[in-house]
């Protein structure tokens, strides 16, 4: 591990175990380190896991799979790509990818943010439970299924069966969608939706007009079963 | 869980360091499949046959036995002894079913692993570590390759279960599998009944006889890999290579990883992105995950 300047921390991968790259995460955040810098990540696995503290982590180059799961309060900045299910189980803080992510961006998350500047792939969002995952381009197949709160803003297009069986939380799409999912309807974007997305969209410098989003929620015929709509229920099941 | 990759040079008249690009992949997907490691190396076409085959070993005279069991049905050009059986050069005019079924029943101890004018497939039990050093994989130059490691999951960790596959009995056409083709009775049925043999009963060498038994009547293979998508049940992600090319599919659901990097001079393909960074850590490629039953191949 090398500092660079008191709040500053540069930890080099190669060669190190990942559990040995994520103890040195947590010891430098806990001596105070504000800024720390994974160079030479090669894709690997779990980098960033359970980041408790108020520190950034900015990984230079690609994440592997879980990047970023289950932190609570820190911020993680991976520069290249992720593998499946980035920021997964996040209760609270932020990951930012700049490249593309993959299967099961998102998935589980609590709390905090995630926000893909590229694609992200199939089930994105999926068993979402509260935050915003935001993604620069397309998601793919099943994104949001079965999504309980929260926010996925889709600023390209959407893969099949969006938001498939959602219970709540709400899908805005300003590309295609390829199709909806079972039980996953259009509603009226409001004035507090459009809000919503010229914020998440002027934090990232996205050139979308908040006002061109398709919006997708619950058709909530799925929450209890009815045998007056099984059609509904033989699509879902 | 196993982990696949692959890489192609597009420019025809090319051959770069397949063999050590797959090498480097497949030992960072290592922890997807310990059990073996295979790879189908393709090198400029030659004007007889290569043949790759597993023998049992038991005791001396080997060489001479499988000699004698080839020369019965070819003409031996070329003929060497590998760490695990034989390879050689040949020459032969008639059917490659022929000759691989000929050359088994003339020496029991003998497995034909493949056959082709352009395509050798080695493959062992233990890690693509071990296979290097005892093949000296990395300093194959080639024009592309798939590769294989395997965690064994519904048959037996030996040579024969190793991936690749070749697409028995047409020659260099080969397949490497991660998933589960949960319909595979139905096709193998179907494929025996047209007079195809399998040496296994692992679902991923009926996979290369379907995929095989429609590129030998003349199919396209963007169709064939599209169909396979529709007609194959169950979790895959798959490659195929043939003498000029390599080609995916991924299931609809999307169960199993692959993500593509493809760039002006090559294409690569690859379970996760850490093969792909172990194989090249400074390229300006991004690669992406493919998207659920996605299907696509390339020509060089």
């Amino acid at each position: 591990m090398a500092a660079v300047a008191a709040s500053q921390v540069e930890i080099d991968c190669s060669g190190l175990p990942t559990r040995e790259i994520n103890r040195g995460i947590r010891r430098a955040a806990a001596d105070g380190a504000t800024e720390i810098a994974l160079l030479h990540p090669a894709g690997r696995h779990n980098l960033c896991v359970a980041l408790f503290d108020p520190a950034t982590v900015r990984v230079r180059g690609d994440a592997g799979w879980y990047c970023g799961g289950m932190i609570d309060g820190g911020t993680v900045l991976i520069d290249g790509n992720a593998g499946w299910g980035v920021a997964e189980n996040a209760m609270t803080g932020r990951v930012e990818v700049g490249g593309n992510a993959g299967t099961g961006a998102g998935a589980t998350m609590h709390g905090g943010e995630l926000y893909v500047a590229g694609d992200a792939g199939s089930r994105a969002a999926i068993s979402l439970k509260g935050g915003a995952v935001v993604v620069g381009r397309s998601v793919g197949y099943m994104s949001g299924f079965m999504m309980q709160r929260g926010s996925l803003v889709v600023c390209g297009d959407a893969g099949e069966a969006l938001g498939d069986s959602m219970y709540e939380g709400t899908i805005y799409v300003a590309g295609e969608v390829a199709s909806l999912g079972a039980d996953a309807i259009d509603a009226e974007l409001e004035p507090a939706d459009e809000e919503f997305l010229r914020s998440e969209l002027d934090r990232h410098e996205l050139d979308r007009d908040p006002a061109s989003f398709r919006k997708v929620v619950s058709g909530r015929k799925l929450w209890n079963f009815s045998k007056k709509e099984f059609e509904v229920w033989k699509t879902a099941l | 869980m196993c982990g696949i990759a692959g890489i192609l040079f597009k420019d025809p008249g090319r051959t770069g360091p397949v063999g050590r690009i797959q090498v480097e992949m497949l030992q960072a997907l290592h922890r997807r499949g310990p059990d073996s490691t295979g790879v189908a190396l393709y090198g400029p076409p030659q004007a007889g046959y290569l043949l790759r085959a597993r023998m049992q070993p038991d005791g001396d005279g080997r060489l001479e036995r499988a000699r004698e069991a080839i020369e019965a049905l070819a003409t031996v050009r070329e003929l060497a002894p590998t760490p695990g059986g034989v390879s050689a050069t040949l020459g032969y005019e008639g059917e490659l079913g022929t000759l691989a079924d000929g050359v088994e029943a003339a020496d029991e101890t003998l497995d034909v692993l493949s056959l082709g004018r352009s395509m050798q497939i080695v493959k062992e039990v233990g890690s693509a570590a071990d296979l290097d050093r005892a093949y000296d994989i990395s300093s194959f130059q080639g024009g592309h390759t798939i590769g294989h490691t395997r965690m064994a999951t519904e048959s037996r960790v030996d040579t024969l279960h190793s991936h690749p596959f070749w697409a028995r009995p047409f020659a260099d056409i080969a397949l490497v599998h991660n998933g589960h083709v949960t319909n595979e009775h139905k096709w193998r049925r179907r494929l025996e009944q047209r007079g195809h043999s399998f040496l296994t009963d692992n679902d991923s060498e009926v996979l290369a006889g379907y995929l095989a038994d429609q590129l030998e009547r003349g199919e396209d293979l963007d169709e064939v890999l599209e169909r396979s998508v529709r007609e194959l049940d169950g979790s895959f992600a798959y490659l195929v290579s043939t003498a000029d090319g390599i080609g995916f599919a991924r299931d609809q659901f999307g169960l199993k990883p692959l993500l593509l990097a493809e760039t002006d001079e090559y294409v690569v393909l690859a379970s996760e992105d850490v093969a792909i960074r172990a194989a090249f850590p400074d390229d300006d490629i991004h690669p992406r995950e493919l998207g659920a039953g996605e299907a696509r191949s390339w020509r060089r």
